[in-house]
């Protein structure tokens, strides 16, 4: 089953944030797929390396949700430790609009132990998600906004 | 056989804690980087040195001290080091928090060591010990190391592979289809090499206080009943680093000791000097202990022997308190196993 993100029509760009915790360190490859009818194209690049401190970083697609609706997100990621002993990692990817977090059919989520980027070696792993737009009548925004 | 069982079973025990994944990754010993020793083991005087280090902890430690071909005092044994707050779940939400919230970076920095030696002086028994290490503080931390994580982050974030095709059939809710791969990351050991060699150079202190108890199994045989108290002591123990690679040590210890229903409290104070280098590294240091009323010259010279095991040659006119005998000159090598350094 796929997993579906649902994009508010009526709202702005889409961004999409990265995260890890237990001081470890990712970096990922985001890529946008428009299908024409018979081939999937890439129509966005994106890349991000989460802060060393933070463990975080928020990538902008630069896409309206008219542009994201009914694309393909992939991803790949490249994790590992830093501190010694917390091998253990939960690395998360979310979307917003704005500063709303966006829904997902599943939550984005790895948790596994990570090797420790002092072996020179990082774990990838990979994923996709797709764009569904919704538009919520006006009432509806009306009561939420209450 | 029945002490062999006993390490065995501490084996099992503790690495059942460590297997709940089963990828295993590399690890290299690399010599000229500062690892603390074993509390379970210094407890038993199965390390090389007597005066330790003041050090954070680094990675998990495996340690099997062996000292062959010694006059007096036979030793064999295991020690697993590790982490308890992370080993029993304990989570940081990032590195922020390691380095602005002190008692996090207590926790991160506790060392728990449980080892099961043999030797000579009770030689139906065995001896199981526990212990304990905090890190107060230590100048040298390579976590603090900002120009790590920029590293890491460029070496990661260069070696990141393009995202494939959308698949139809894209796995459990679009996640890791397969087993995620494991990627041999350009530039990122170097990263940590460099790292390493900029916190050799760094001048500063560290300290870090310890306790430790040993209990000998009666005929070998681990139950409640077979246990009897033999030692039990605590510590402190503090380093300067000097920036070239060369440390200052200083130690003071409280150690009791029950033999045949006789109880010996003592004070164990020493300092010492240690060099580390790329091949070899070179120390020396000096113990008093209050009950023997002795002042001990020792020194130390560690080397690679193989990939992660390490030799280590202790010489000097005491061994700590397994010899019984003052002022006799003593060479005892080490043998000692380490998983807890990087490949390359």
């Amino acid at each position: 089953m796929p997993n579906v993100c649902l994009v508010d029509a009526q709202k702005g760009n889409v961004s999409l944030k990265l995260n890890v915790d237990n001081g470890g360190q990712s970096a990922g490859k985001f890529w946008v797929w428009k299908h024409d009818g018979s081939n999937y194209n890439p129509i966005k690049k994106l890349s991000g390396q989460t802060d060393p401190n933070t463990g975080e970083v928020t990538v902008q697609t630069g896409l309206s949700p008219q542009d994201i609706e009914n694309t393909v997100m992939t991803w790949k990621l490249l994790s590992c430790a830093k501190i010694p002993s917390a091998d253990n990692l939960v690395i998360k990817i979310s979307f917003y609009q704005d500063t709303v977090k966006l829904k997902t059919t599943s939550d984005i989520r790895y948790a596994r132990d990570y090797p420790q980027c002092s072996t020179g070696q990082a774990l990838e792993n990979k994923g996709q998600v797709t764009f569904t737009l919704f538009d919520l009548p006006e009432t509806s925004r009306l009561w939420s906004s209450m | 056989m029945v002490k062999h069982v006993i390490t065995i079973l501490l084996c099992a025990f503790v690495s059942n804690i460590f297997c709940q994944d089963t990828t295993s990754y590399a690890y290299k010993f690399k010599l000229d980087y500062d690892i603390p020793e074993s509390p379970a083991l210094s407890i038993v005087d199965a390390n090389p040195a007597t005066v330790m280090r003041g050090s954070a902890a680094k990675e998990l430690a495996i340690n099997v001290a062996n000292n062959f071909i010694t006059q007096q005092a036979q030793q064999t044994g295991v020690a697993l080091d590790f982490n308890p707050f992370f080993a029993f779940g304990g989570r940081l939400k990032n590195l922020s928090e390691y380095k602005d919230k002190y008692f996090k970076r207590l926790l991160a920095n506790t060392q728990l060591s449980f080892a099961s030696t043999a030797i000579d002086m009770f030689p139906n028994d065995n001896l199981m010990s526990l212990g304990l290490r905090l890190t107060l503080f230590d100048a040298a931390d390579i976590l603090y190391d900002q120009k790590l994580g920029t590293d890491i982050q460029n070496a990661l974030g260069g070696a990141v592979s393009n995202p494939d095709q959308p698949v139809f059939d894209s796995g459990d809710n679009g996640l890791d289809p397969g087993e995620p791969q494991l990627v041999t990351v350009s530039g990122l050991a170097d990263a940590y090499l460099q790292a390493q060699a900029r916190v050799k150079e760094k001048k500063g202190g560290a300290l870090s206080i310890g306790v430790a108890t040993a209990q000998r199994a009666l005929g070998g045989i681990l139950s409640s009943d077979s246990l009897v108290n033999y030692r039990s002591q605590a510590w402190m123990a503090g380093q300067y680093n000097f920036g070239n690679g060369t440390n200052l040590l200083c130690m003071a210890m409280y150690r009791n000791t029950q033999m045949n229903d006789t109880s010996t409290d003592e004070i164990i104070v020493g300092a010492g000097i240690r060099s580390m280098g790329k091949v070899v590294n070179v120390g020396g240091e000096v113990v008093y202990s209050t009950e023997r009323d002795y002042i001990e010259i020792n020194g130390n010279v560690e080397t690679k022997l193989f990939s992660n095991v390490l030799l280590i040659v202790s010489f000097g006119n005491g061994s700590g308190m397994m010899m019984n005998e003052n002022n006799r000159l003593f060479v005892k090598p080490t043998l000692k196993y380490n998983i807890s350094q990087p490949t390359k």
